[in-house]
């Protein structure tokens, strides 16, 4: 069964969505079989291009659709929330 | 026609903080607009995509020897940086995406390949503006590299450059920051660059001064000219007069040393216990830098550093004479902690070798050497040669099993005893110490302190073979932590042995150059620490404020907890003030 789920997730990292997270988000997808998308002020993107999430240019606190569609959409998402939530690896000890 | 260049003052922004002097050196940017564009055959299609893939793969693997470079040296922003361009090779904007555009355009791959990134770069900065063009010079750098590829023009490469040089460039790439190292190059002035871009943070990561935001056009005639960059007046001099230099000279010693007097014997803890503070390096030129940040010798000698991209396995023994003695008359009698080449496994495949399938737990260091002993023979050879009438001793990488020692130090006997029948002159007494980085090597160290005469604690390595944690995956940061309550008890262990079997514990890894953790170190028993140059301020004044009673003390408290969370916060508590003040 394929699932498709959505959610906005906040960016919360000082720096946005440069090209580090981009590429800590496209590593995590690697694992992942569902198609996922990133919308950012009307521009959509495939999440696992690290080129093109840098074209959102995302800055800190901005809110991202995210659509996840596949048959594990579910943990797919979890994943990616973990990641917003913290701030890619970036987040000071 | 005489010229007659006069000294000249630009003003510009401090990126990375420092007073260096050097001689001036333009790097030019890489030449897109001679890429020639032209049409091919549908014939021709397949082929120019093949080519394609081939410079993604060529630009992977000078990547990821790159990576493994920096994680060695322990420079694990810049590893994490050049990780990310590792992972845009994959992106399927650069594989599938430009594939297409090639099959599309029916023209040669470069000129395809420029358009695309032009496009790229164009639409990046018409919806954000240039605020954000920093964040392009990843992008940017990665490209140039595939498409010098492409072209085959030669990476810049900085090992083909002299020592002391302050580089003027357009741009500064993160990939030529990660290249640079303190000891040959001693700035960076550039036209564009800001604060937050990853190459500034690669050269702050190195102690590297940079200023930008100076107009470098007119001054290709002073290539070559003396240069002085001085951040704290953001100020870069060039072709100085003679008085200017003078001038400059204190500022620079006080740069490196962080402290114009250094006083090399009186490192103590505030209660008087004596440490010794040790330098590690990886070329000839360092061995100035250990005198000048008032070290009392080289903990250790990176030596397969000295071959770079040679073909290790047939330096001759002369070659490699020739160069430990320069060393070792560098060196000036300060004891001279030499490891043997550490090569093989995960540093890095060897020439002519096979690549291993898991090569972290391959054929790395002692195991290579010991399989190929010609090759451990003639560098043996060479070492012991110029050991007459200084402190040498010789440091085994890698080592998991107490056999190695001994067939290592059989074979050390057989070149001593071999050369001073050729009639050298060999010193009495060549100390031979372990490196200890595997897990095993600690829970057996009584048997290993048997057969050396020294322990040296590789703490990086032995994080991660005891977490089991690859050191350079971003991802499992979290678990690559030297606070986990498995490597303390570990550490306190060796010191342990060490105290008891009377021979010499350092700590060379990342962990003695980090403030936090000396007082731990210290608590833990560790009297020698081995760090870069650029740290033994830190970690003279840190040893200086504490006491050793106090740090014991701690330790007690630290064995009882058990998470590296809890370890870190009590640690900051009780430290975090005053390493703000010392940093």
């Amino acid at each position: 069964m394929v699932d498709k789920l959505e959610t906005v997730l906040k960016v919360k990292n000082n720096m946005g969505l440069h090209v580090r997270p981009a590429s800590h988000i496209a590593k995590l997808l690697e694992g992942s079989h569902s198609k996922v998308t990133m919308t950012y002020k009307g521009e959509s993107v495939n999440a696992r291009s690290i080129m093109s999430i840098m074209i959102l240019a995302a800055p800190k606190n901005a809110k991202i659709h995210i659509s996840v569609e596949g048959k594990d959409a579910r943990e797919t998402m979890e994943v990616l929330a973990q990641a917003f939530e913290t701030q890619f690896g970036e987040k000071k000890f | 026609m005489k010229k007659i260049f006069k000294e000249i003052s630009l003003k510009g922004d401090t990126i990375s903080e420092g007073v260096s002097l050097g001689k001036l050196i333009f790097l030019e940017d890489f030449p897109g607009d001679v890429i020639a564009e032209f049409p091919i055959q549908s014939t021709d299609v397949e082929h120019e995509v093949a080519r394609y893939r081939h410079a993604l793969f060529s630009s992977q693997a000078d990547l990821s020897s790159l990576e493994r470079c920096l994680a060695r040296e322990g420079s694990r922003e810049a590893a994490s940086i050049i990780h990310t361009h590792i992972q845009m090779l994959k992106d399927p904007f650069m594989t599938t995406f430009v594939e297409e555009k090639i099959r599309q355009m029916m023209k040669n791959t470069e000129s395809v390949f420029r358009s695309v990134m032009s496009d790229y770069e164009k639409e990046f900065t018409k919806t954000k503006g240039n605020r954000h063009s920093q964040r392009l010079l990843d992008v940017k750098d990665l490209s140039n590299r595939i498409l010098r590829h492409l072209s085959s023009h030669k990476q810049p490469n900085l090992s083909e450059l002299p020592n002391d040089i302050v580089i003027f460039t357009q741009e500064l790439v993160p990939s030529l920051a990660s290249e640079a190292t303190l000891a040959q190059v001693k700035g960076f002035v550039t036209e564009i660059g800001g604060i937050t871009s990853h190459a500034a943070l690669i050269t702050r990561s190195k102690g590297i001064p940079y200023m930008s935001n100076i107009d470098i056009r007119s001054l290709n005639r002073y290539q070559g000219c003396h240069v002085i960059v001085d951040t704290h007046c953001s100020t870069v001099i060039v072709n100085p007069s003679y008085q200017t230099r003078i001038r400059y000279q204190p500022a620079q010693n006080r740069v490196k040393t962080n402290s114009r007097e250094v006083d090399v014997d009186a490192v103590q803890t505030r209660d008087g216990c004596a440490l010794t503070l040790l330098t590690n390096i990886e070329s000839i030129d360092d061995v100035n830098l250990v005198k000048q940040c008032g070290a009392h010798g080289i903990g250790l000698f990176r030596s397969e550093f000295l071959y770079v991209g040679k073909r290790l396995l047939s330096v001759s023994e002369e070659e490699q004479y020739a160069l430990y003695r320069r060393l070792m008359n560098s060196a000036k009698g300060k004891p001279l902690t030499f490891r043997l080449f550490d090569i093989g496994g995960d540093k890095g495949t060897i020439h002519g070798h096979e690549s291993e399938s898991n090569p972290a737990l391959g054929c790395r260091a002692i195991r290579f050497l010991l399989r190929y002993p010609e090759m451990l023979l003639r560098q043996l050879r060479a070492l012991i040669r110029v050991s007459f009438g200084g402190d040498l001793r010789i440091l085994l990488p890698f080592i998991s099993d107490v056999t190695e020692i001994i067939e290592a130090k059989r074979l050390i006997k057989k070149v001593t005893h071999d050369l001073r029948e050729e009639g050298y002159q060999i010193a009495q007494h060549i100390p031979i110490g372990a490196m200890i980085e595997v897990p095993s090597a600690v829970i057996a160290c009584d048997l290993i302190a048997k057969e050396c005469d020294f322990f040296s604690i590789g703490t990086n390595d032995l994080t991660q073979y005891t977490l089991a944690t690859d050191r350079t995956r971003q991802d499992l940061h979290s678990f690559y932590t030297s606070t986990h309550p498995s490597i303390t008890r570990m550490i306190r262990d060796i010191a342990k042995e060490g105290d008891r079997s009377n021979i010499p514990v350092s700590v060379c890894g990342e962990m003695a150059a980090e403030p936090l953790m000396i007082p731990l170190l210290l608590g833990l028993g560790i009297r020698i620490f081995s760090c870069a140059p650029r740290h033994i301020s830190v970690v003279r004044e840190m040893a200086r404020q504490v006491t050793l009673k106090q740090c014991q003390t701690q330790v007690v408290d630290i064995m009882q907890m058990k998470t590296c969370a809890e370890v870190g916060s009590y640690l900051r508590a009780r430290y975090g003030e005053m390493i703000s003040e010392i940093v």
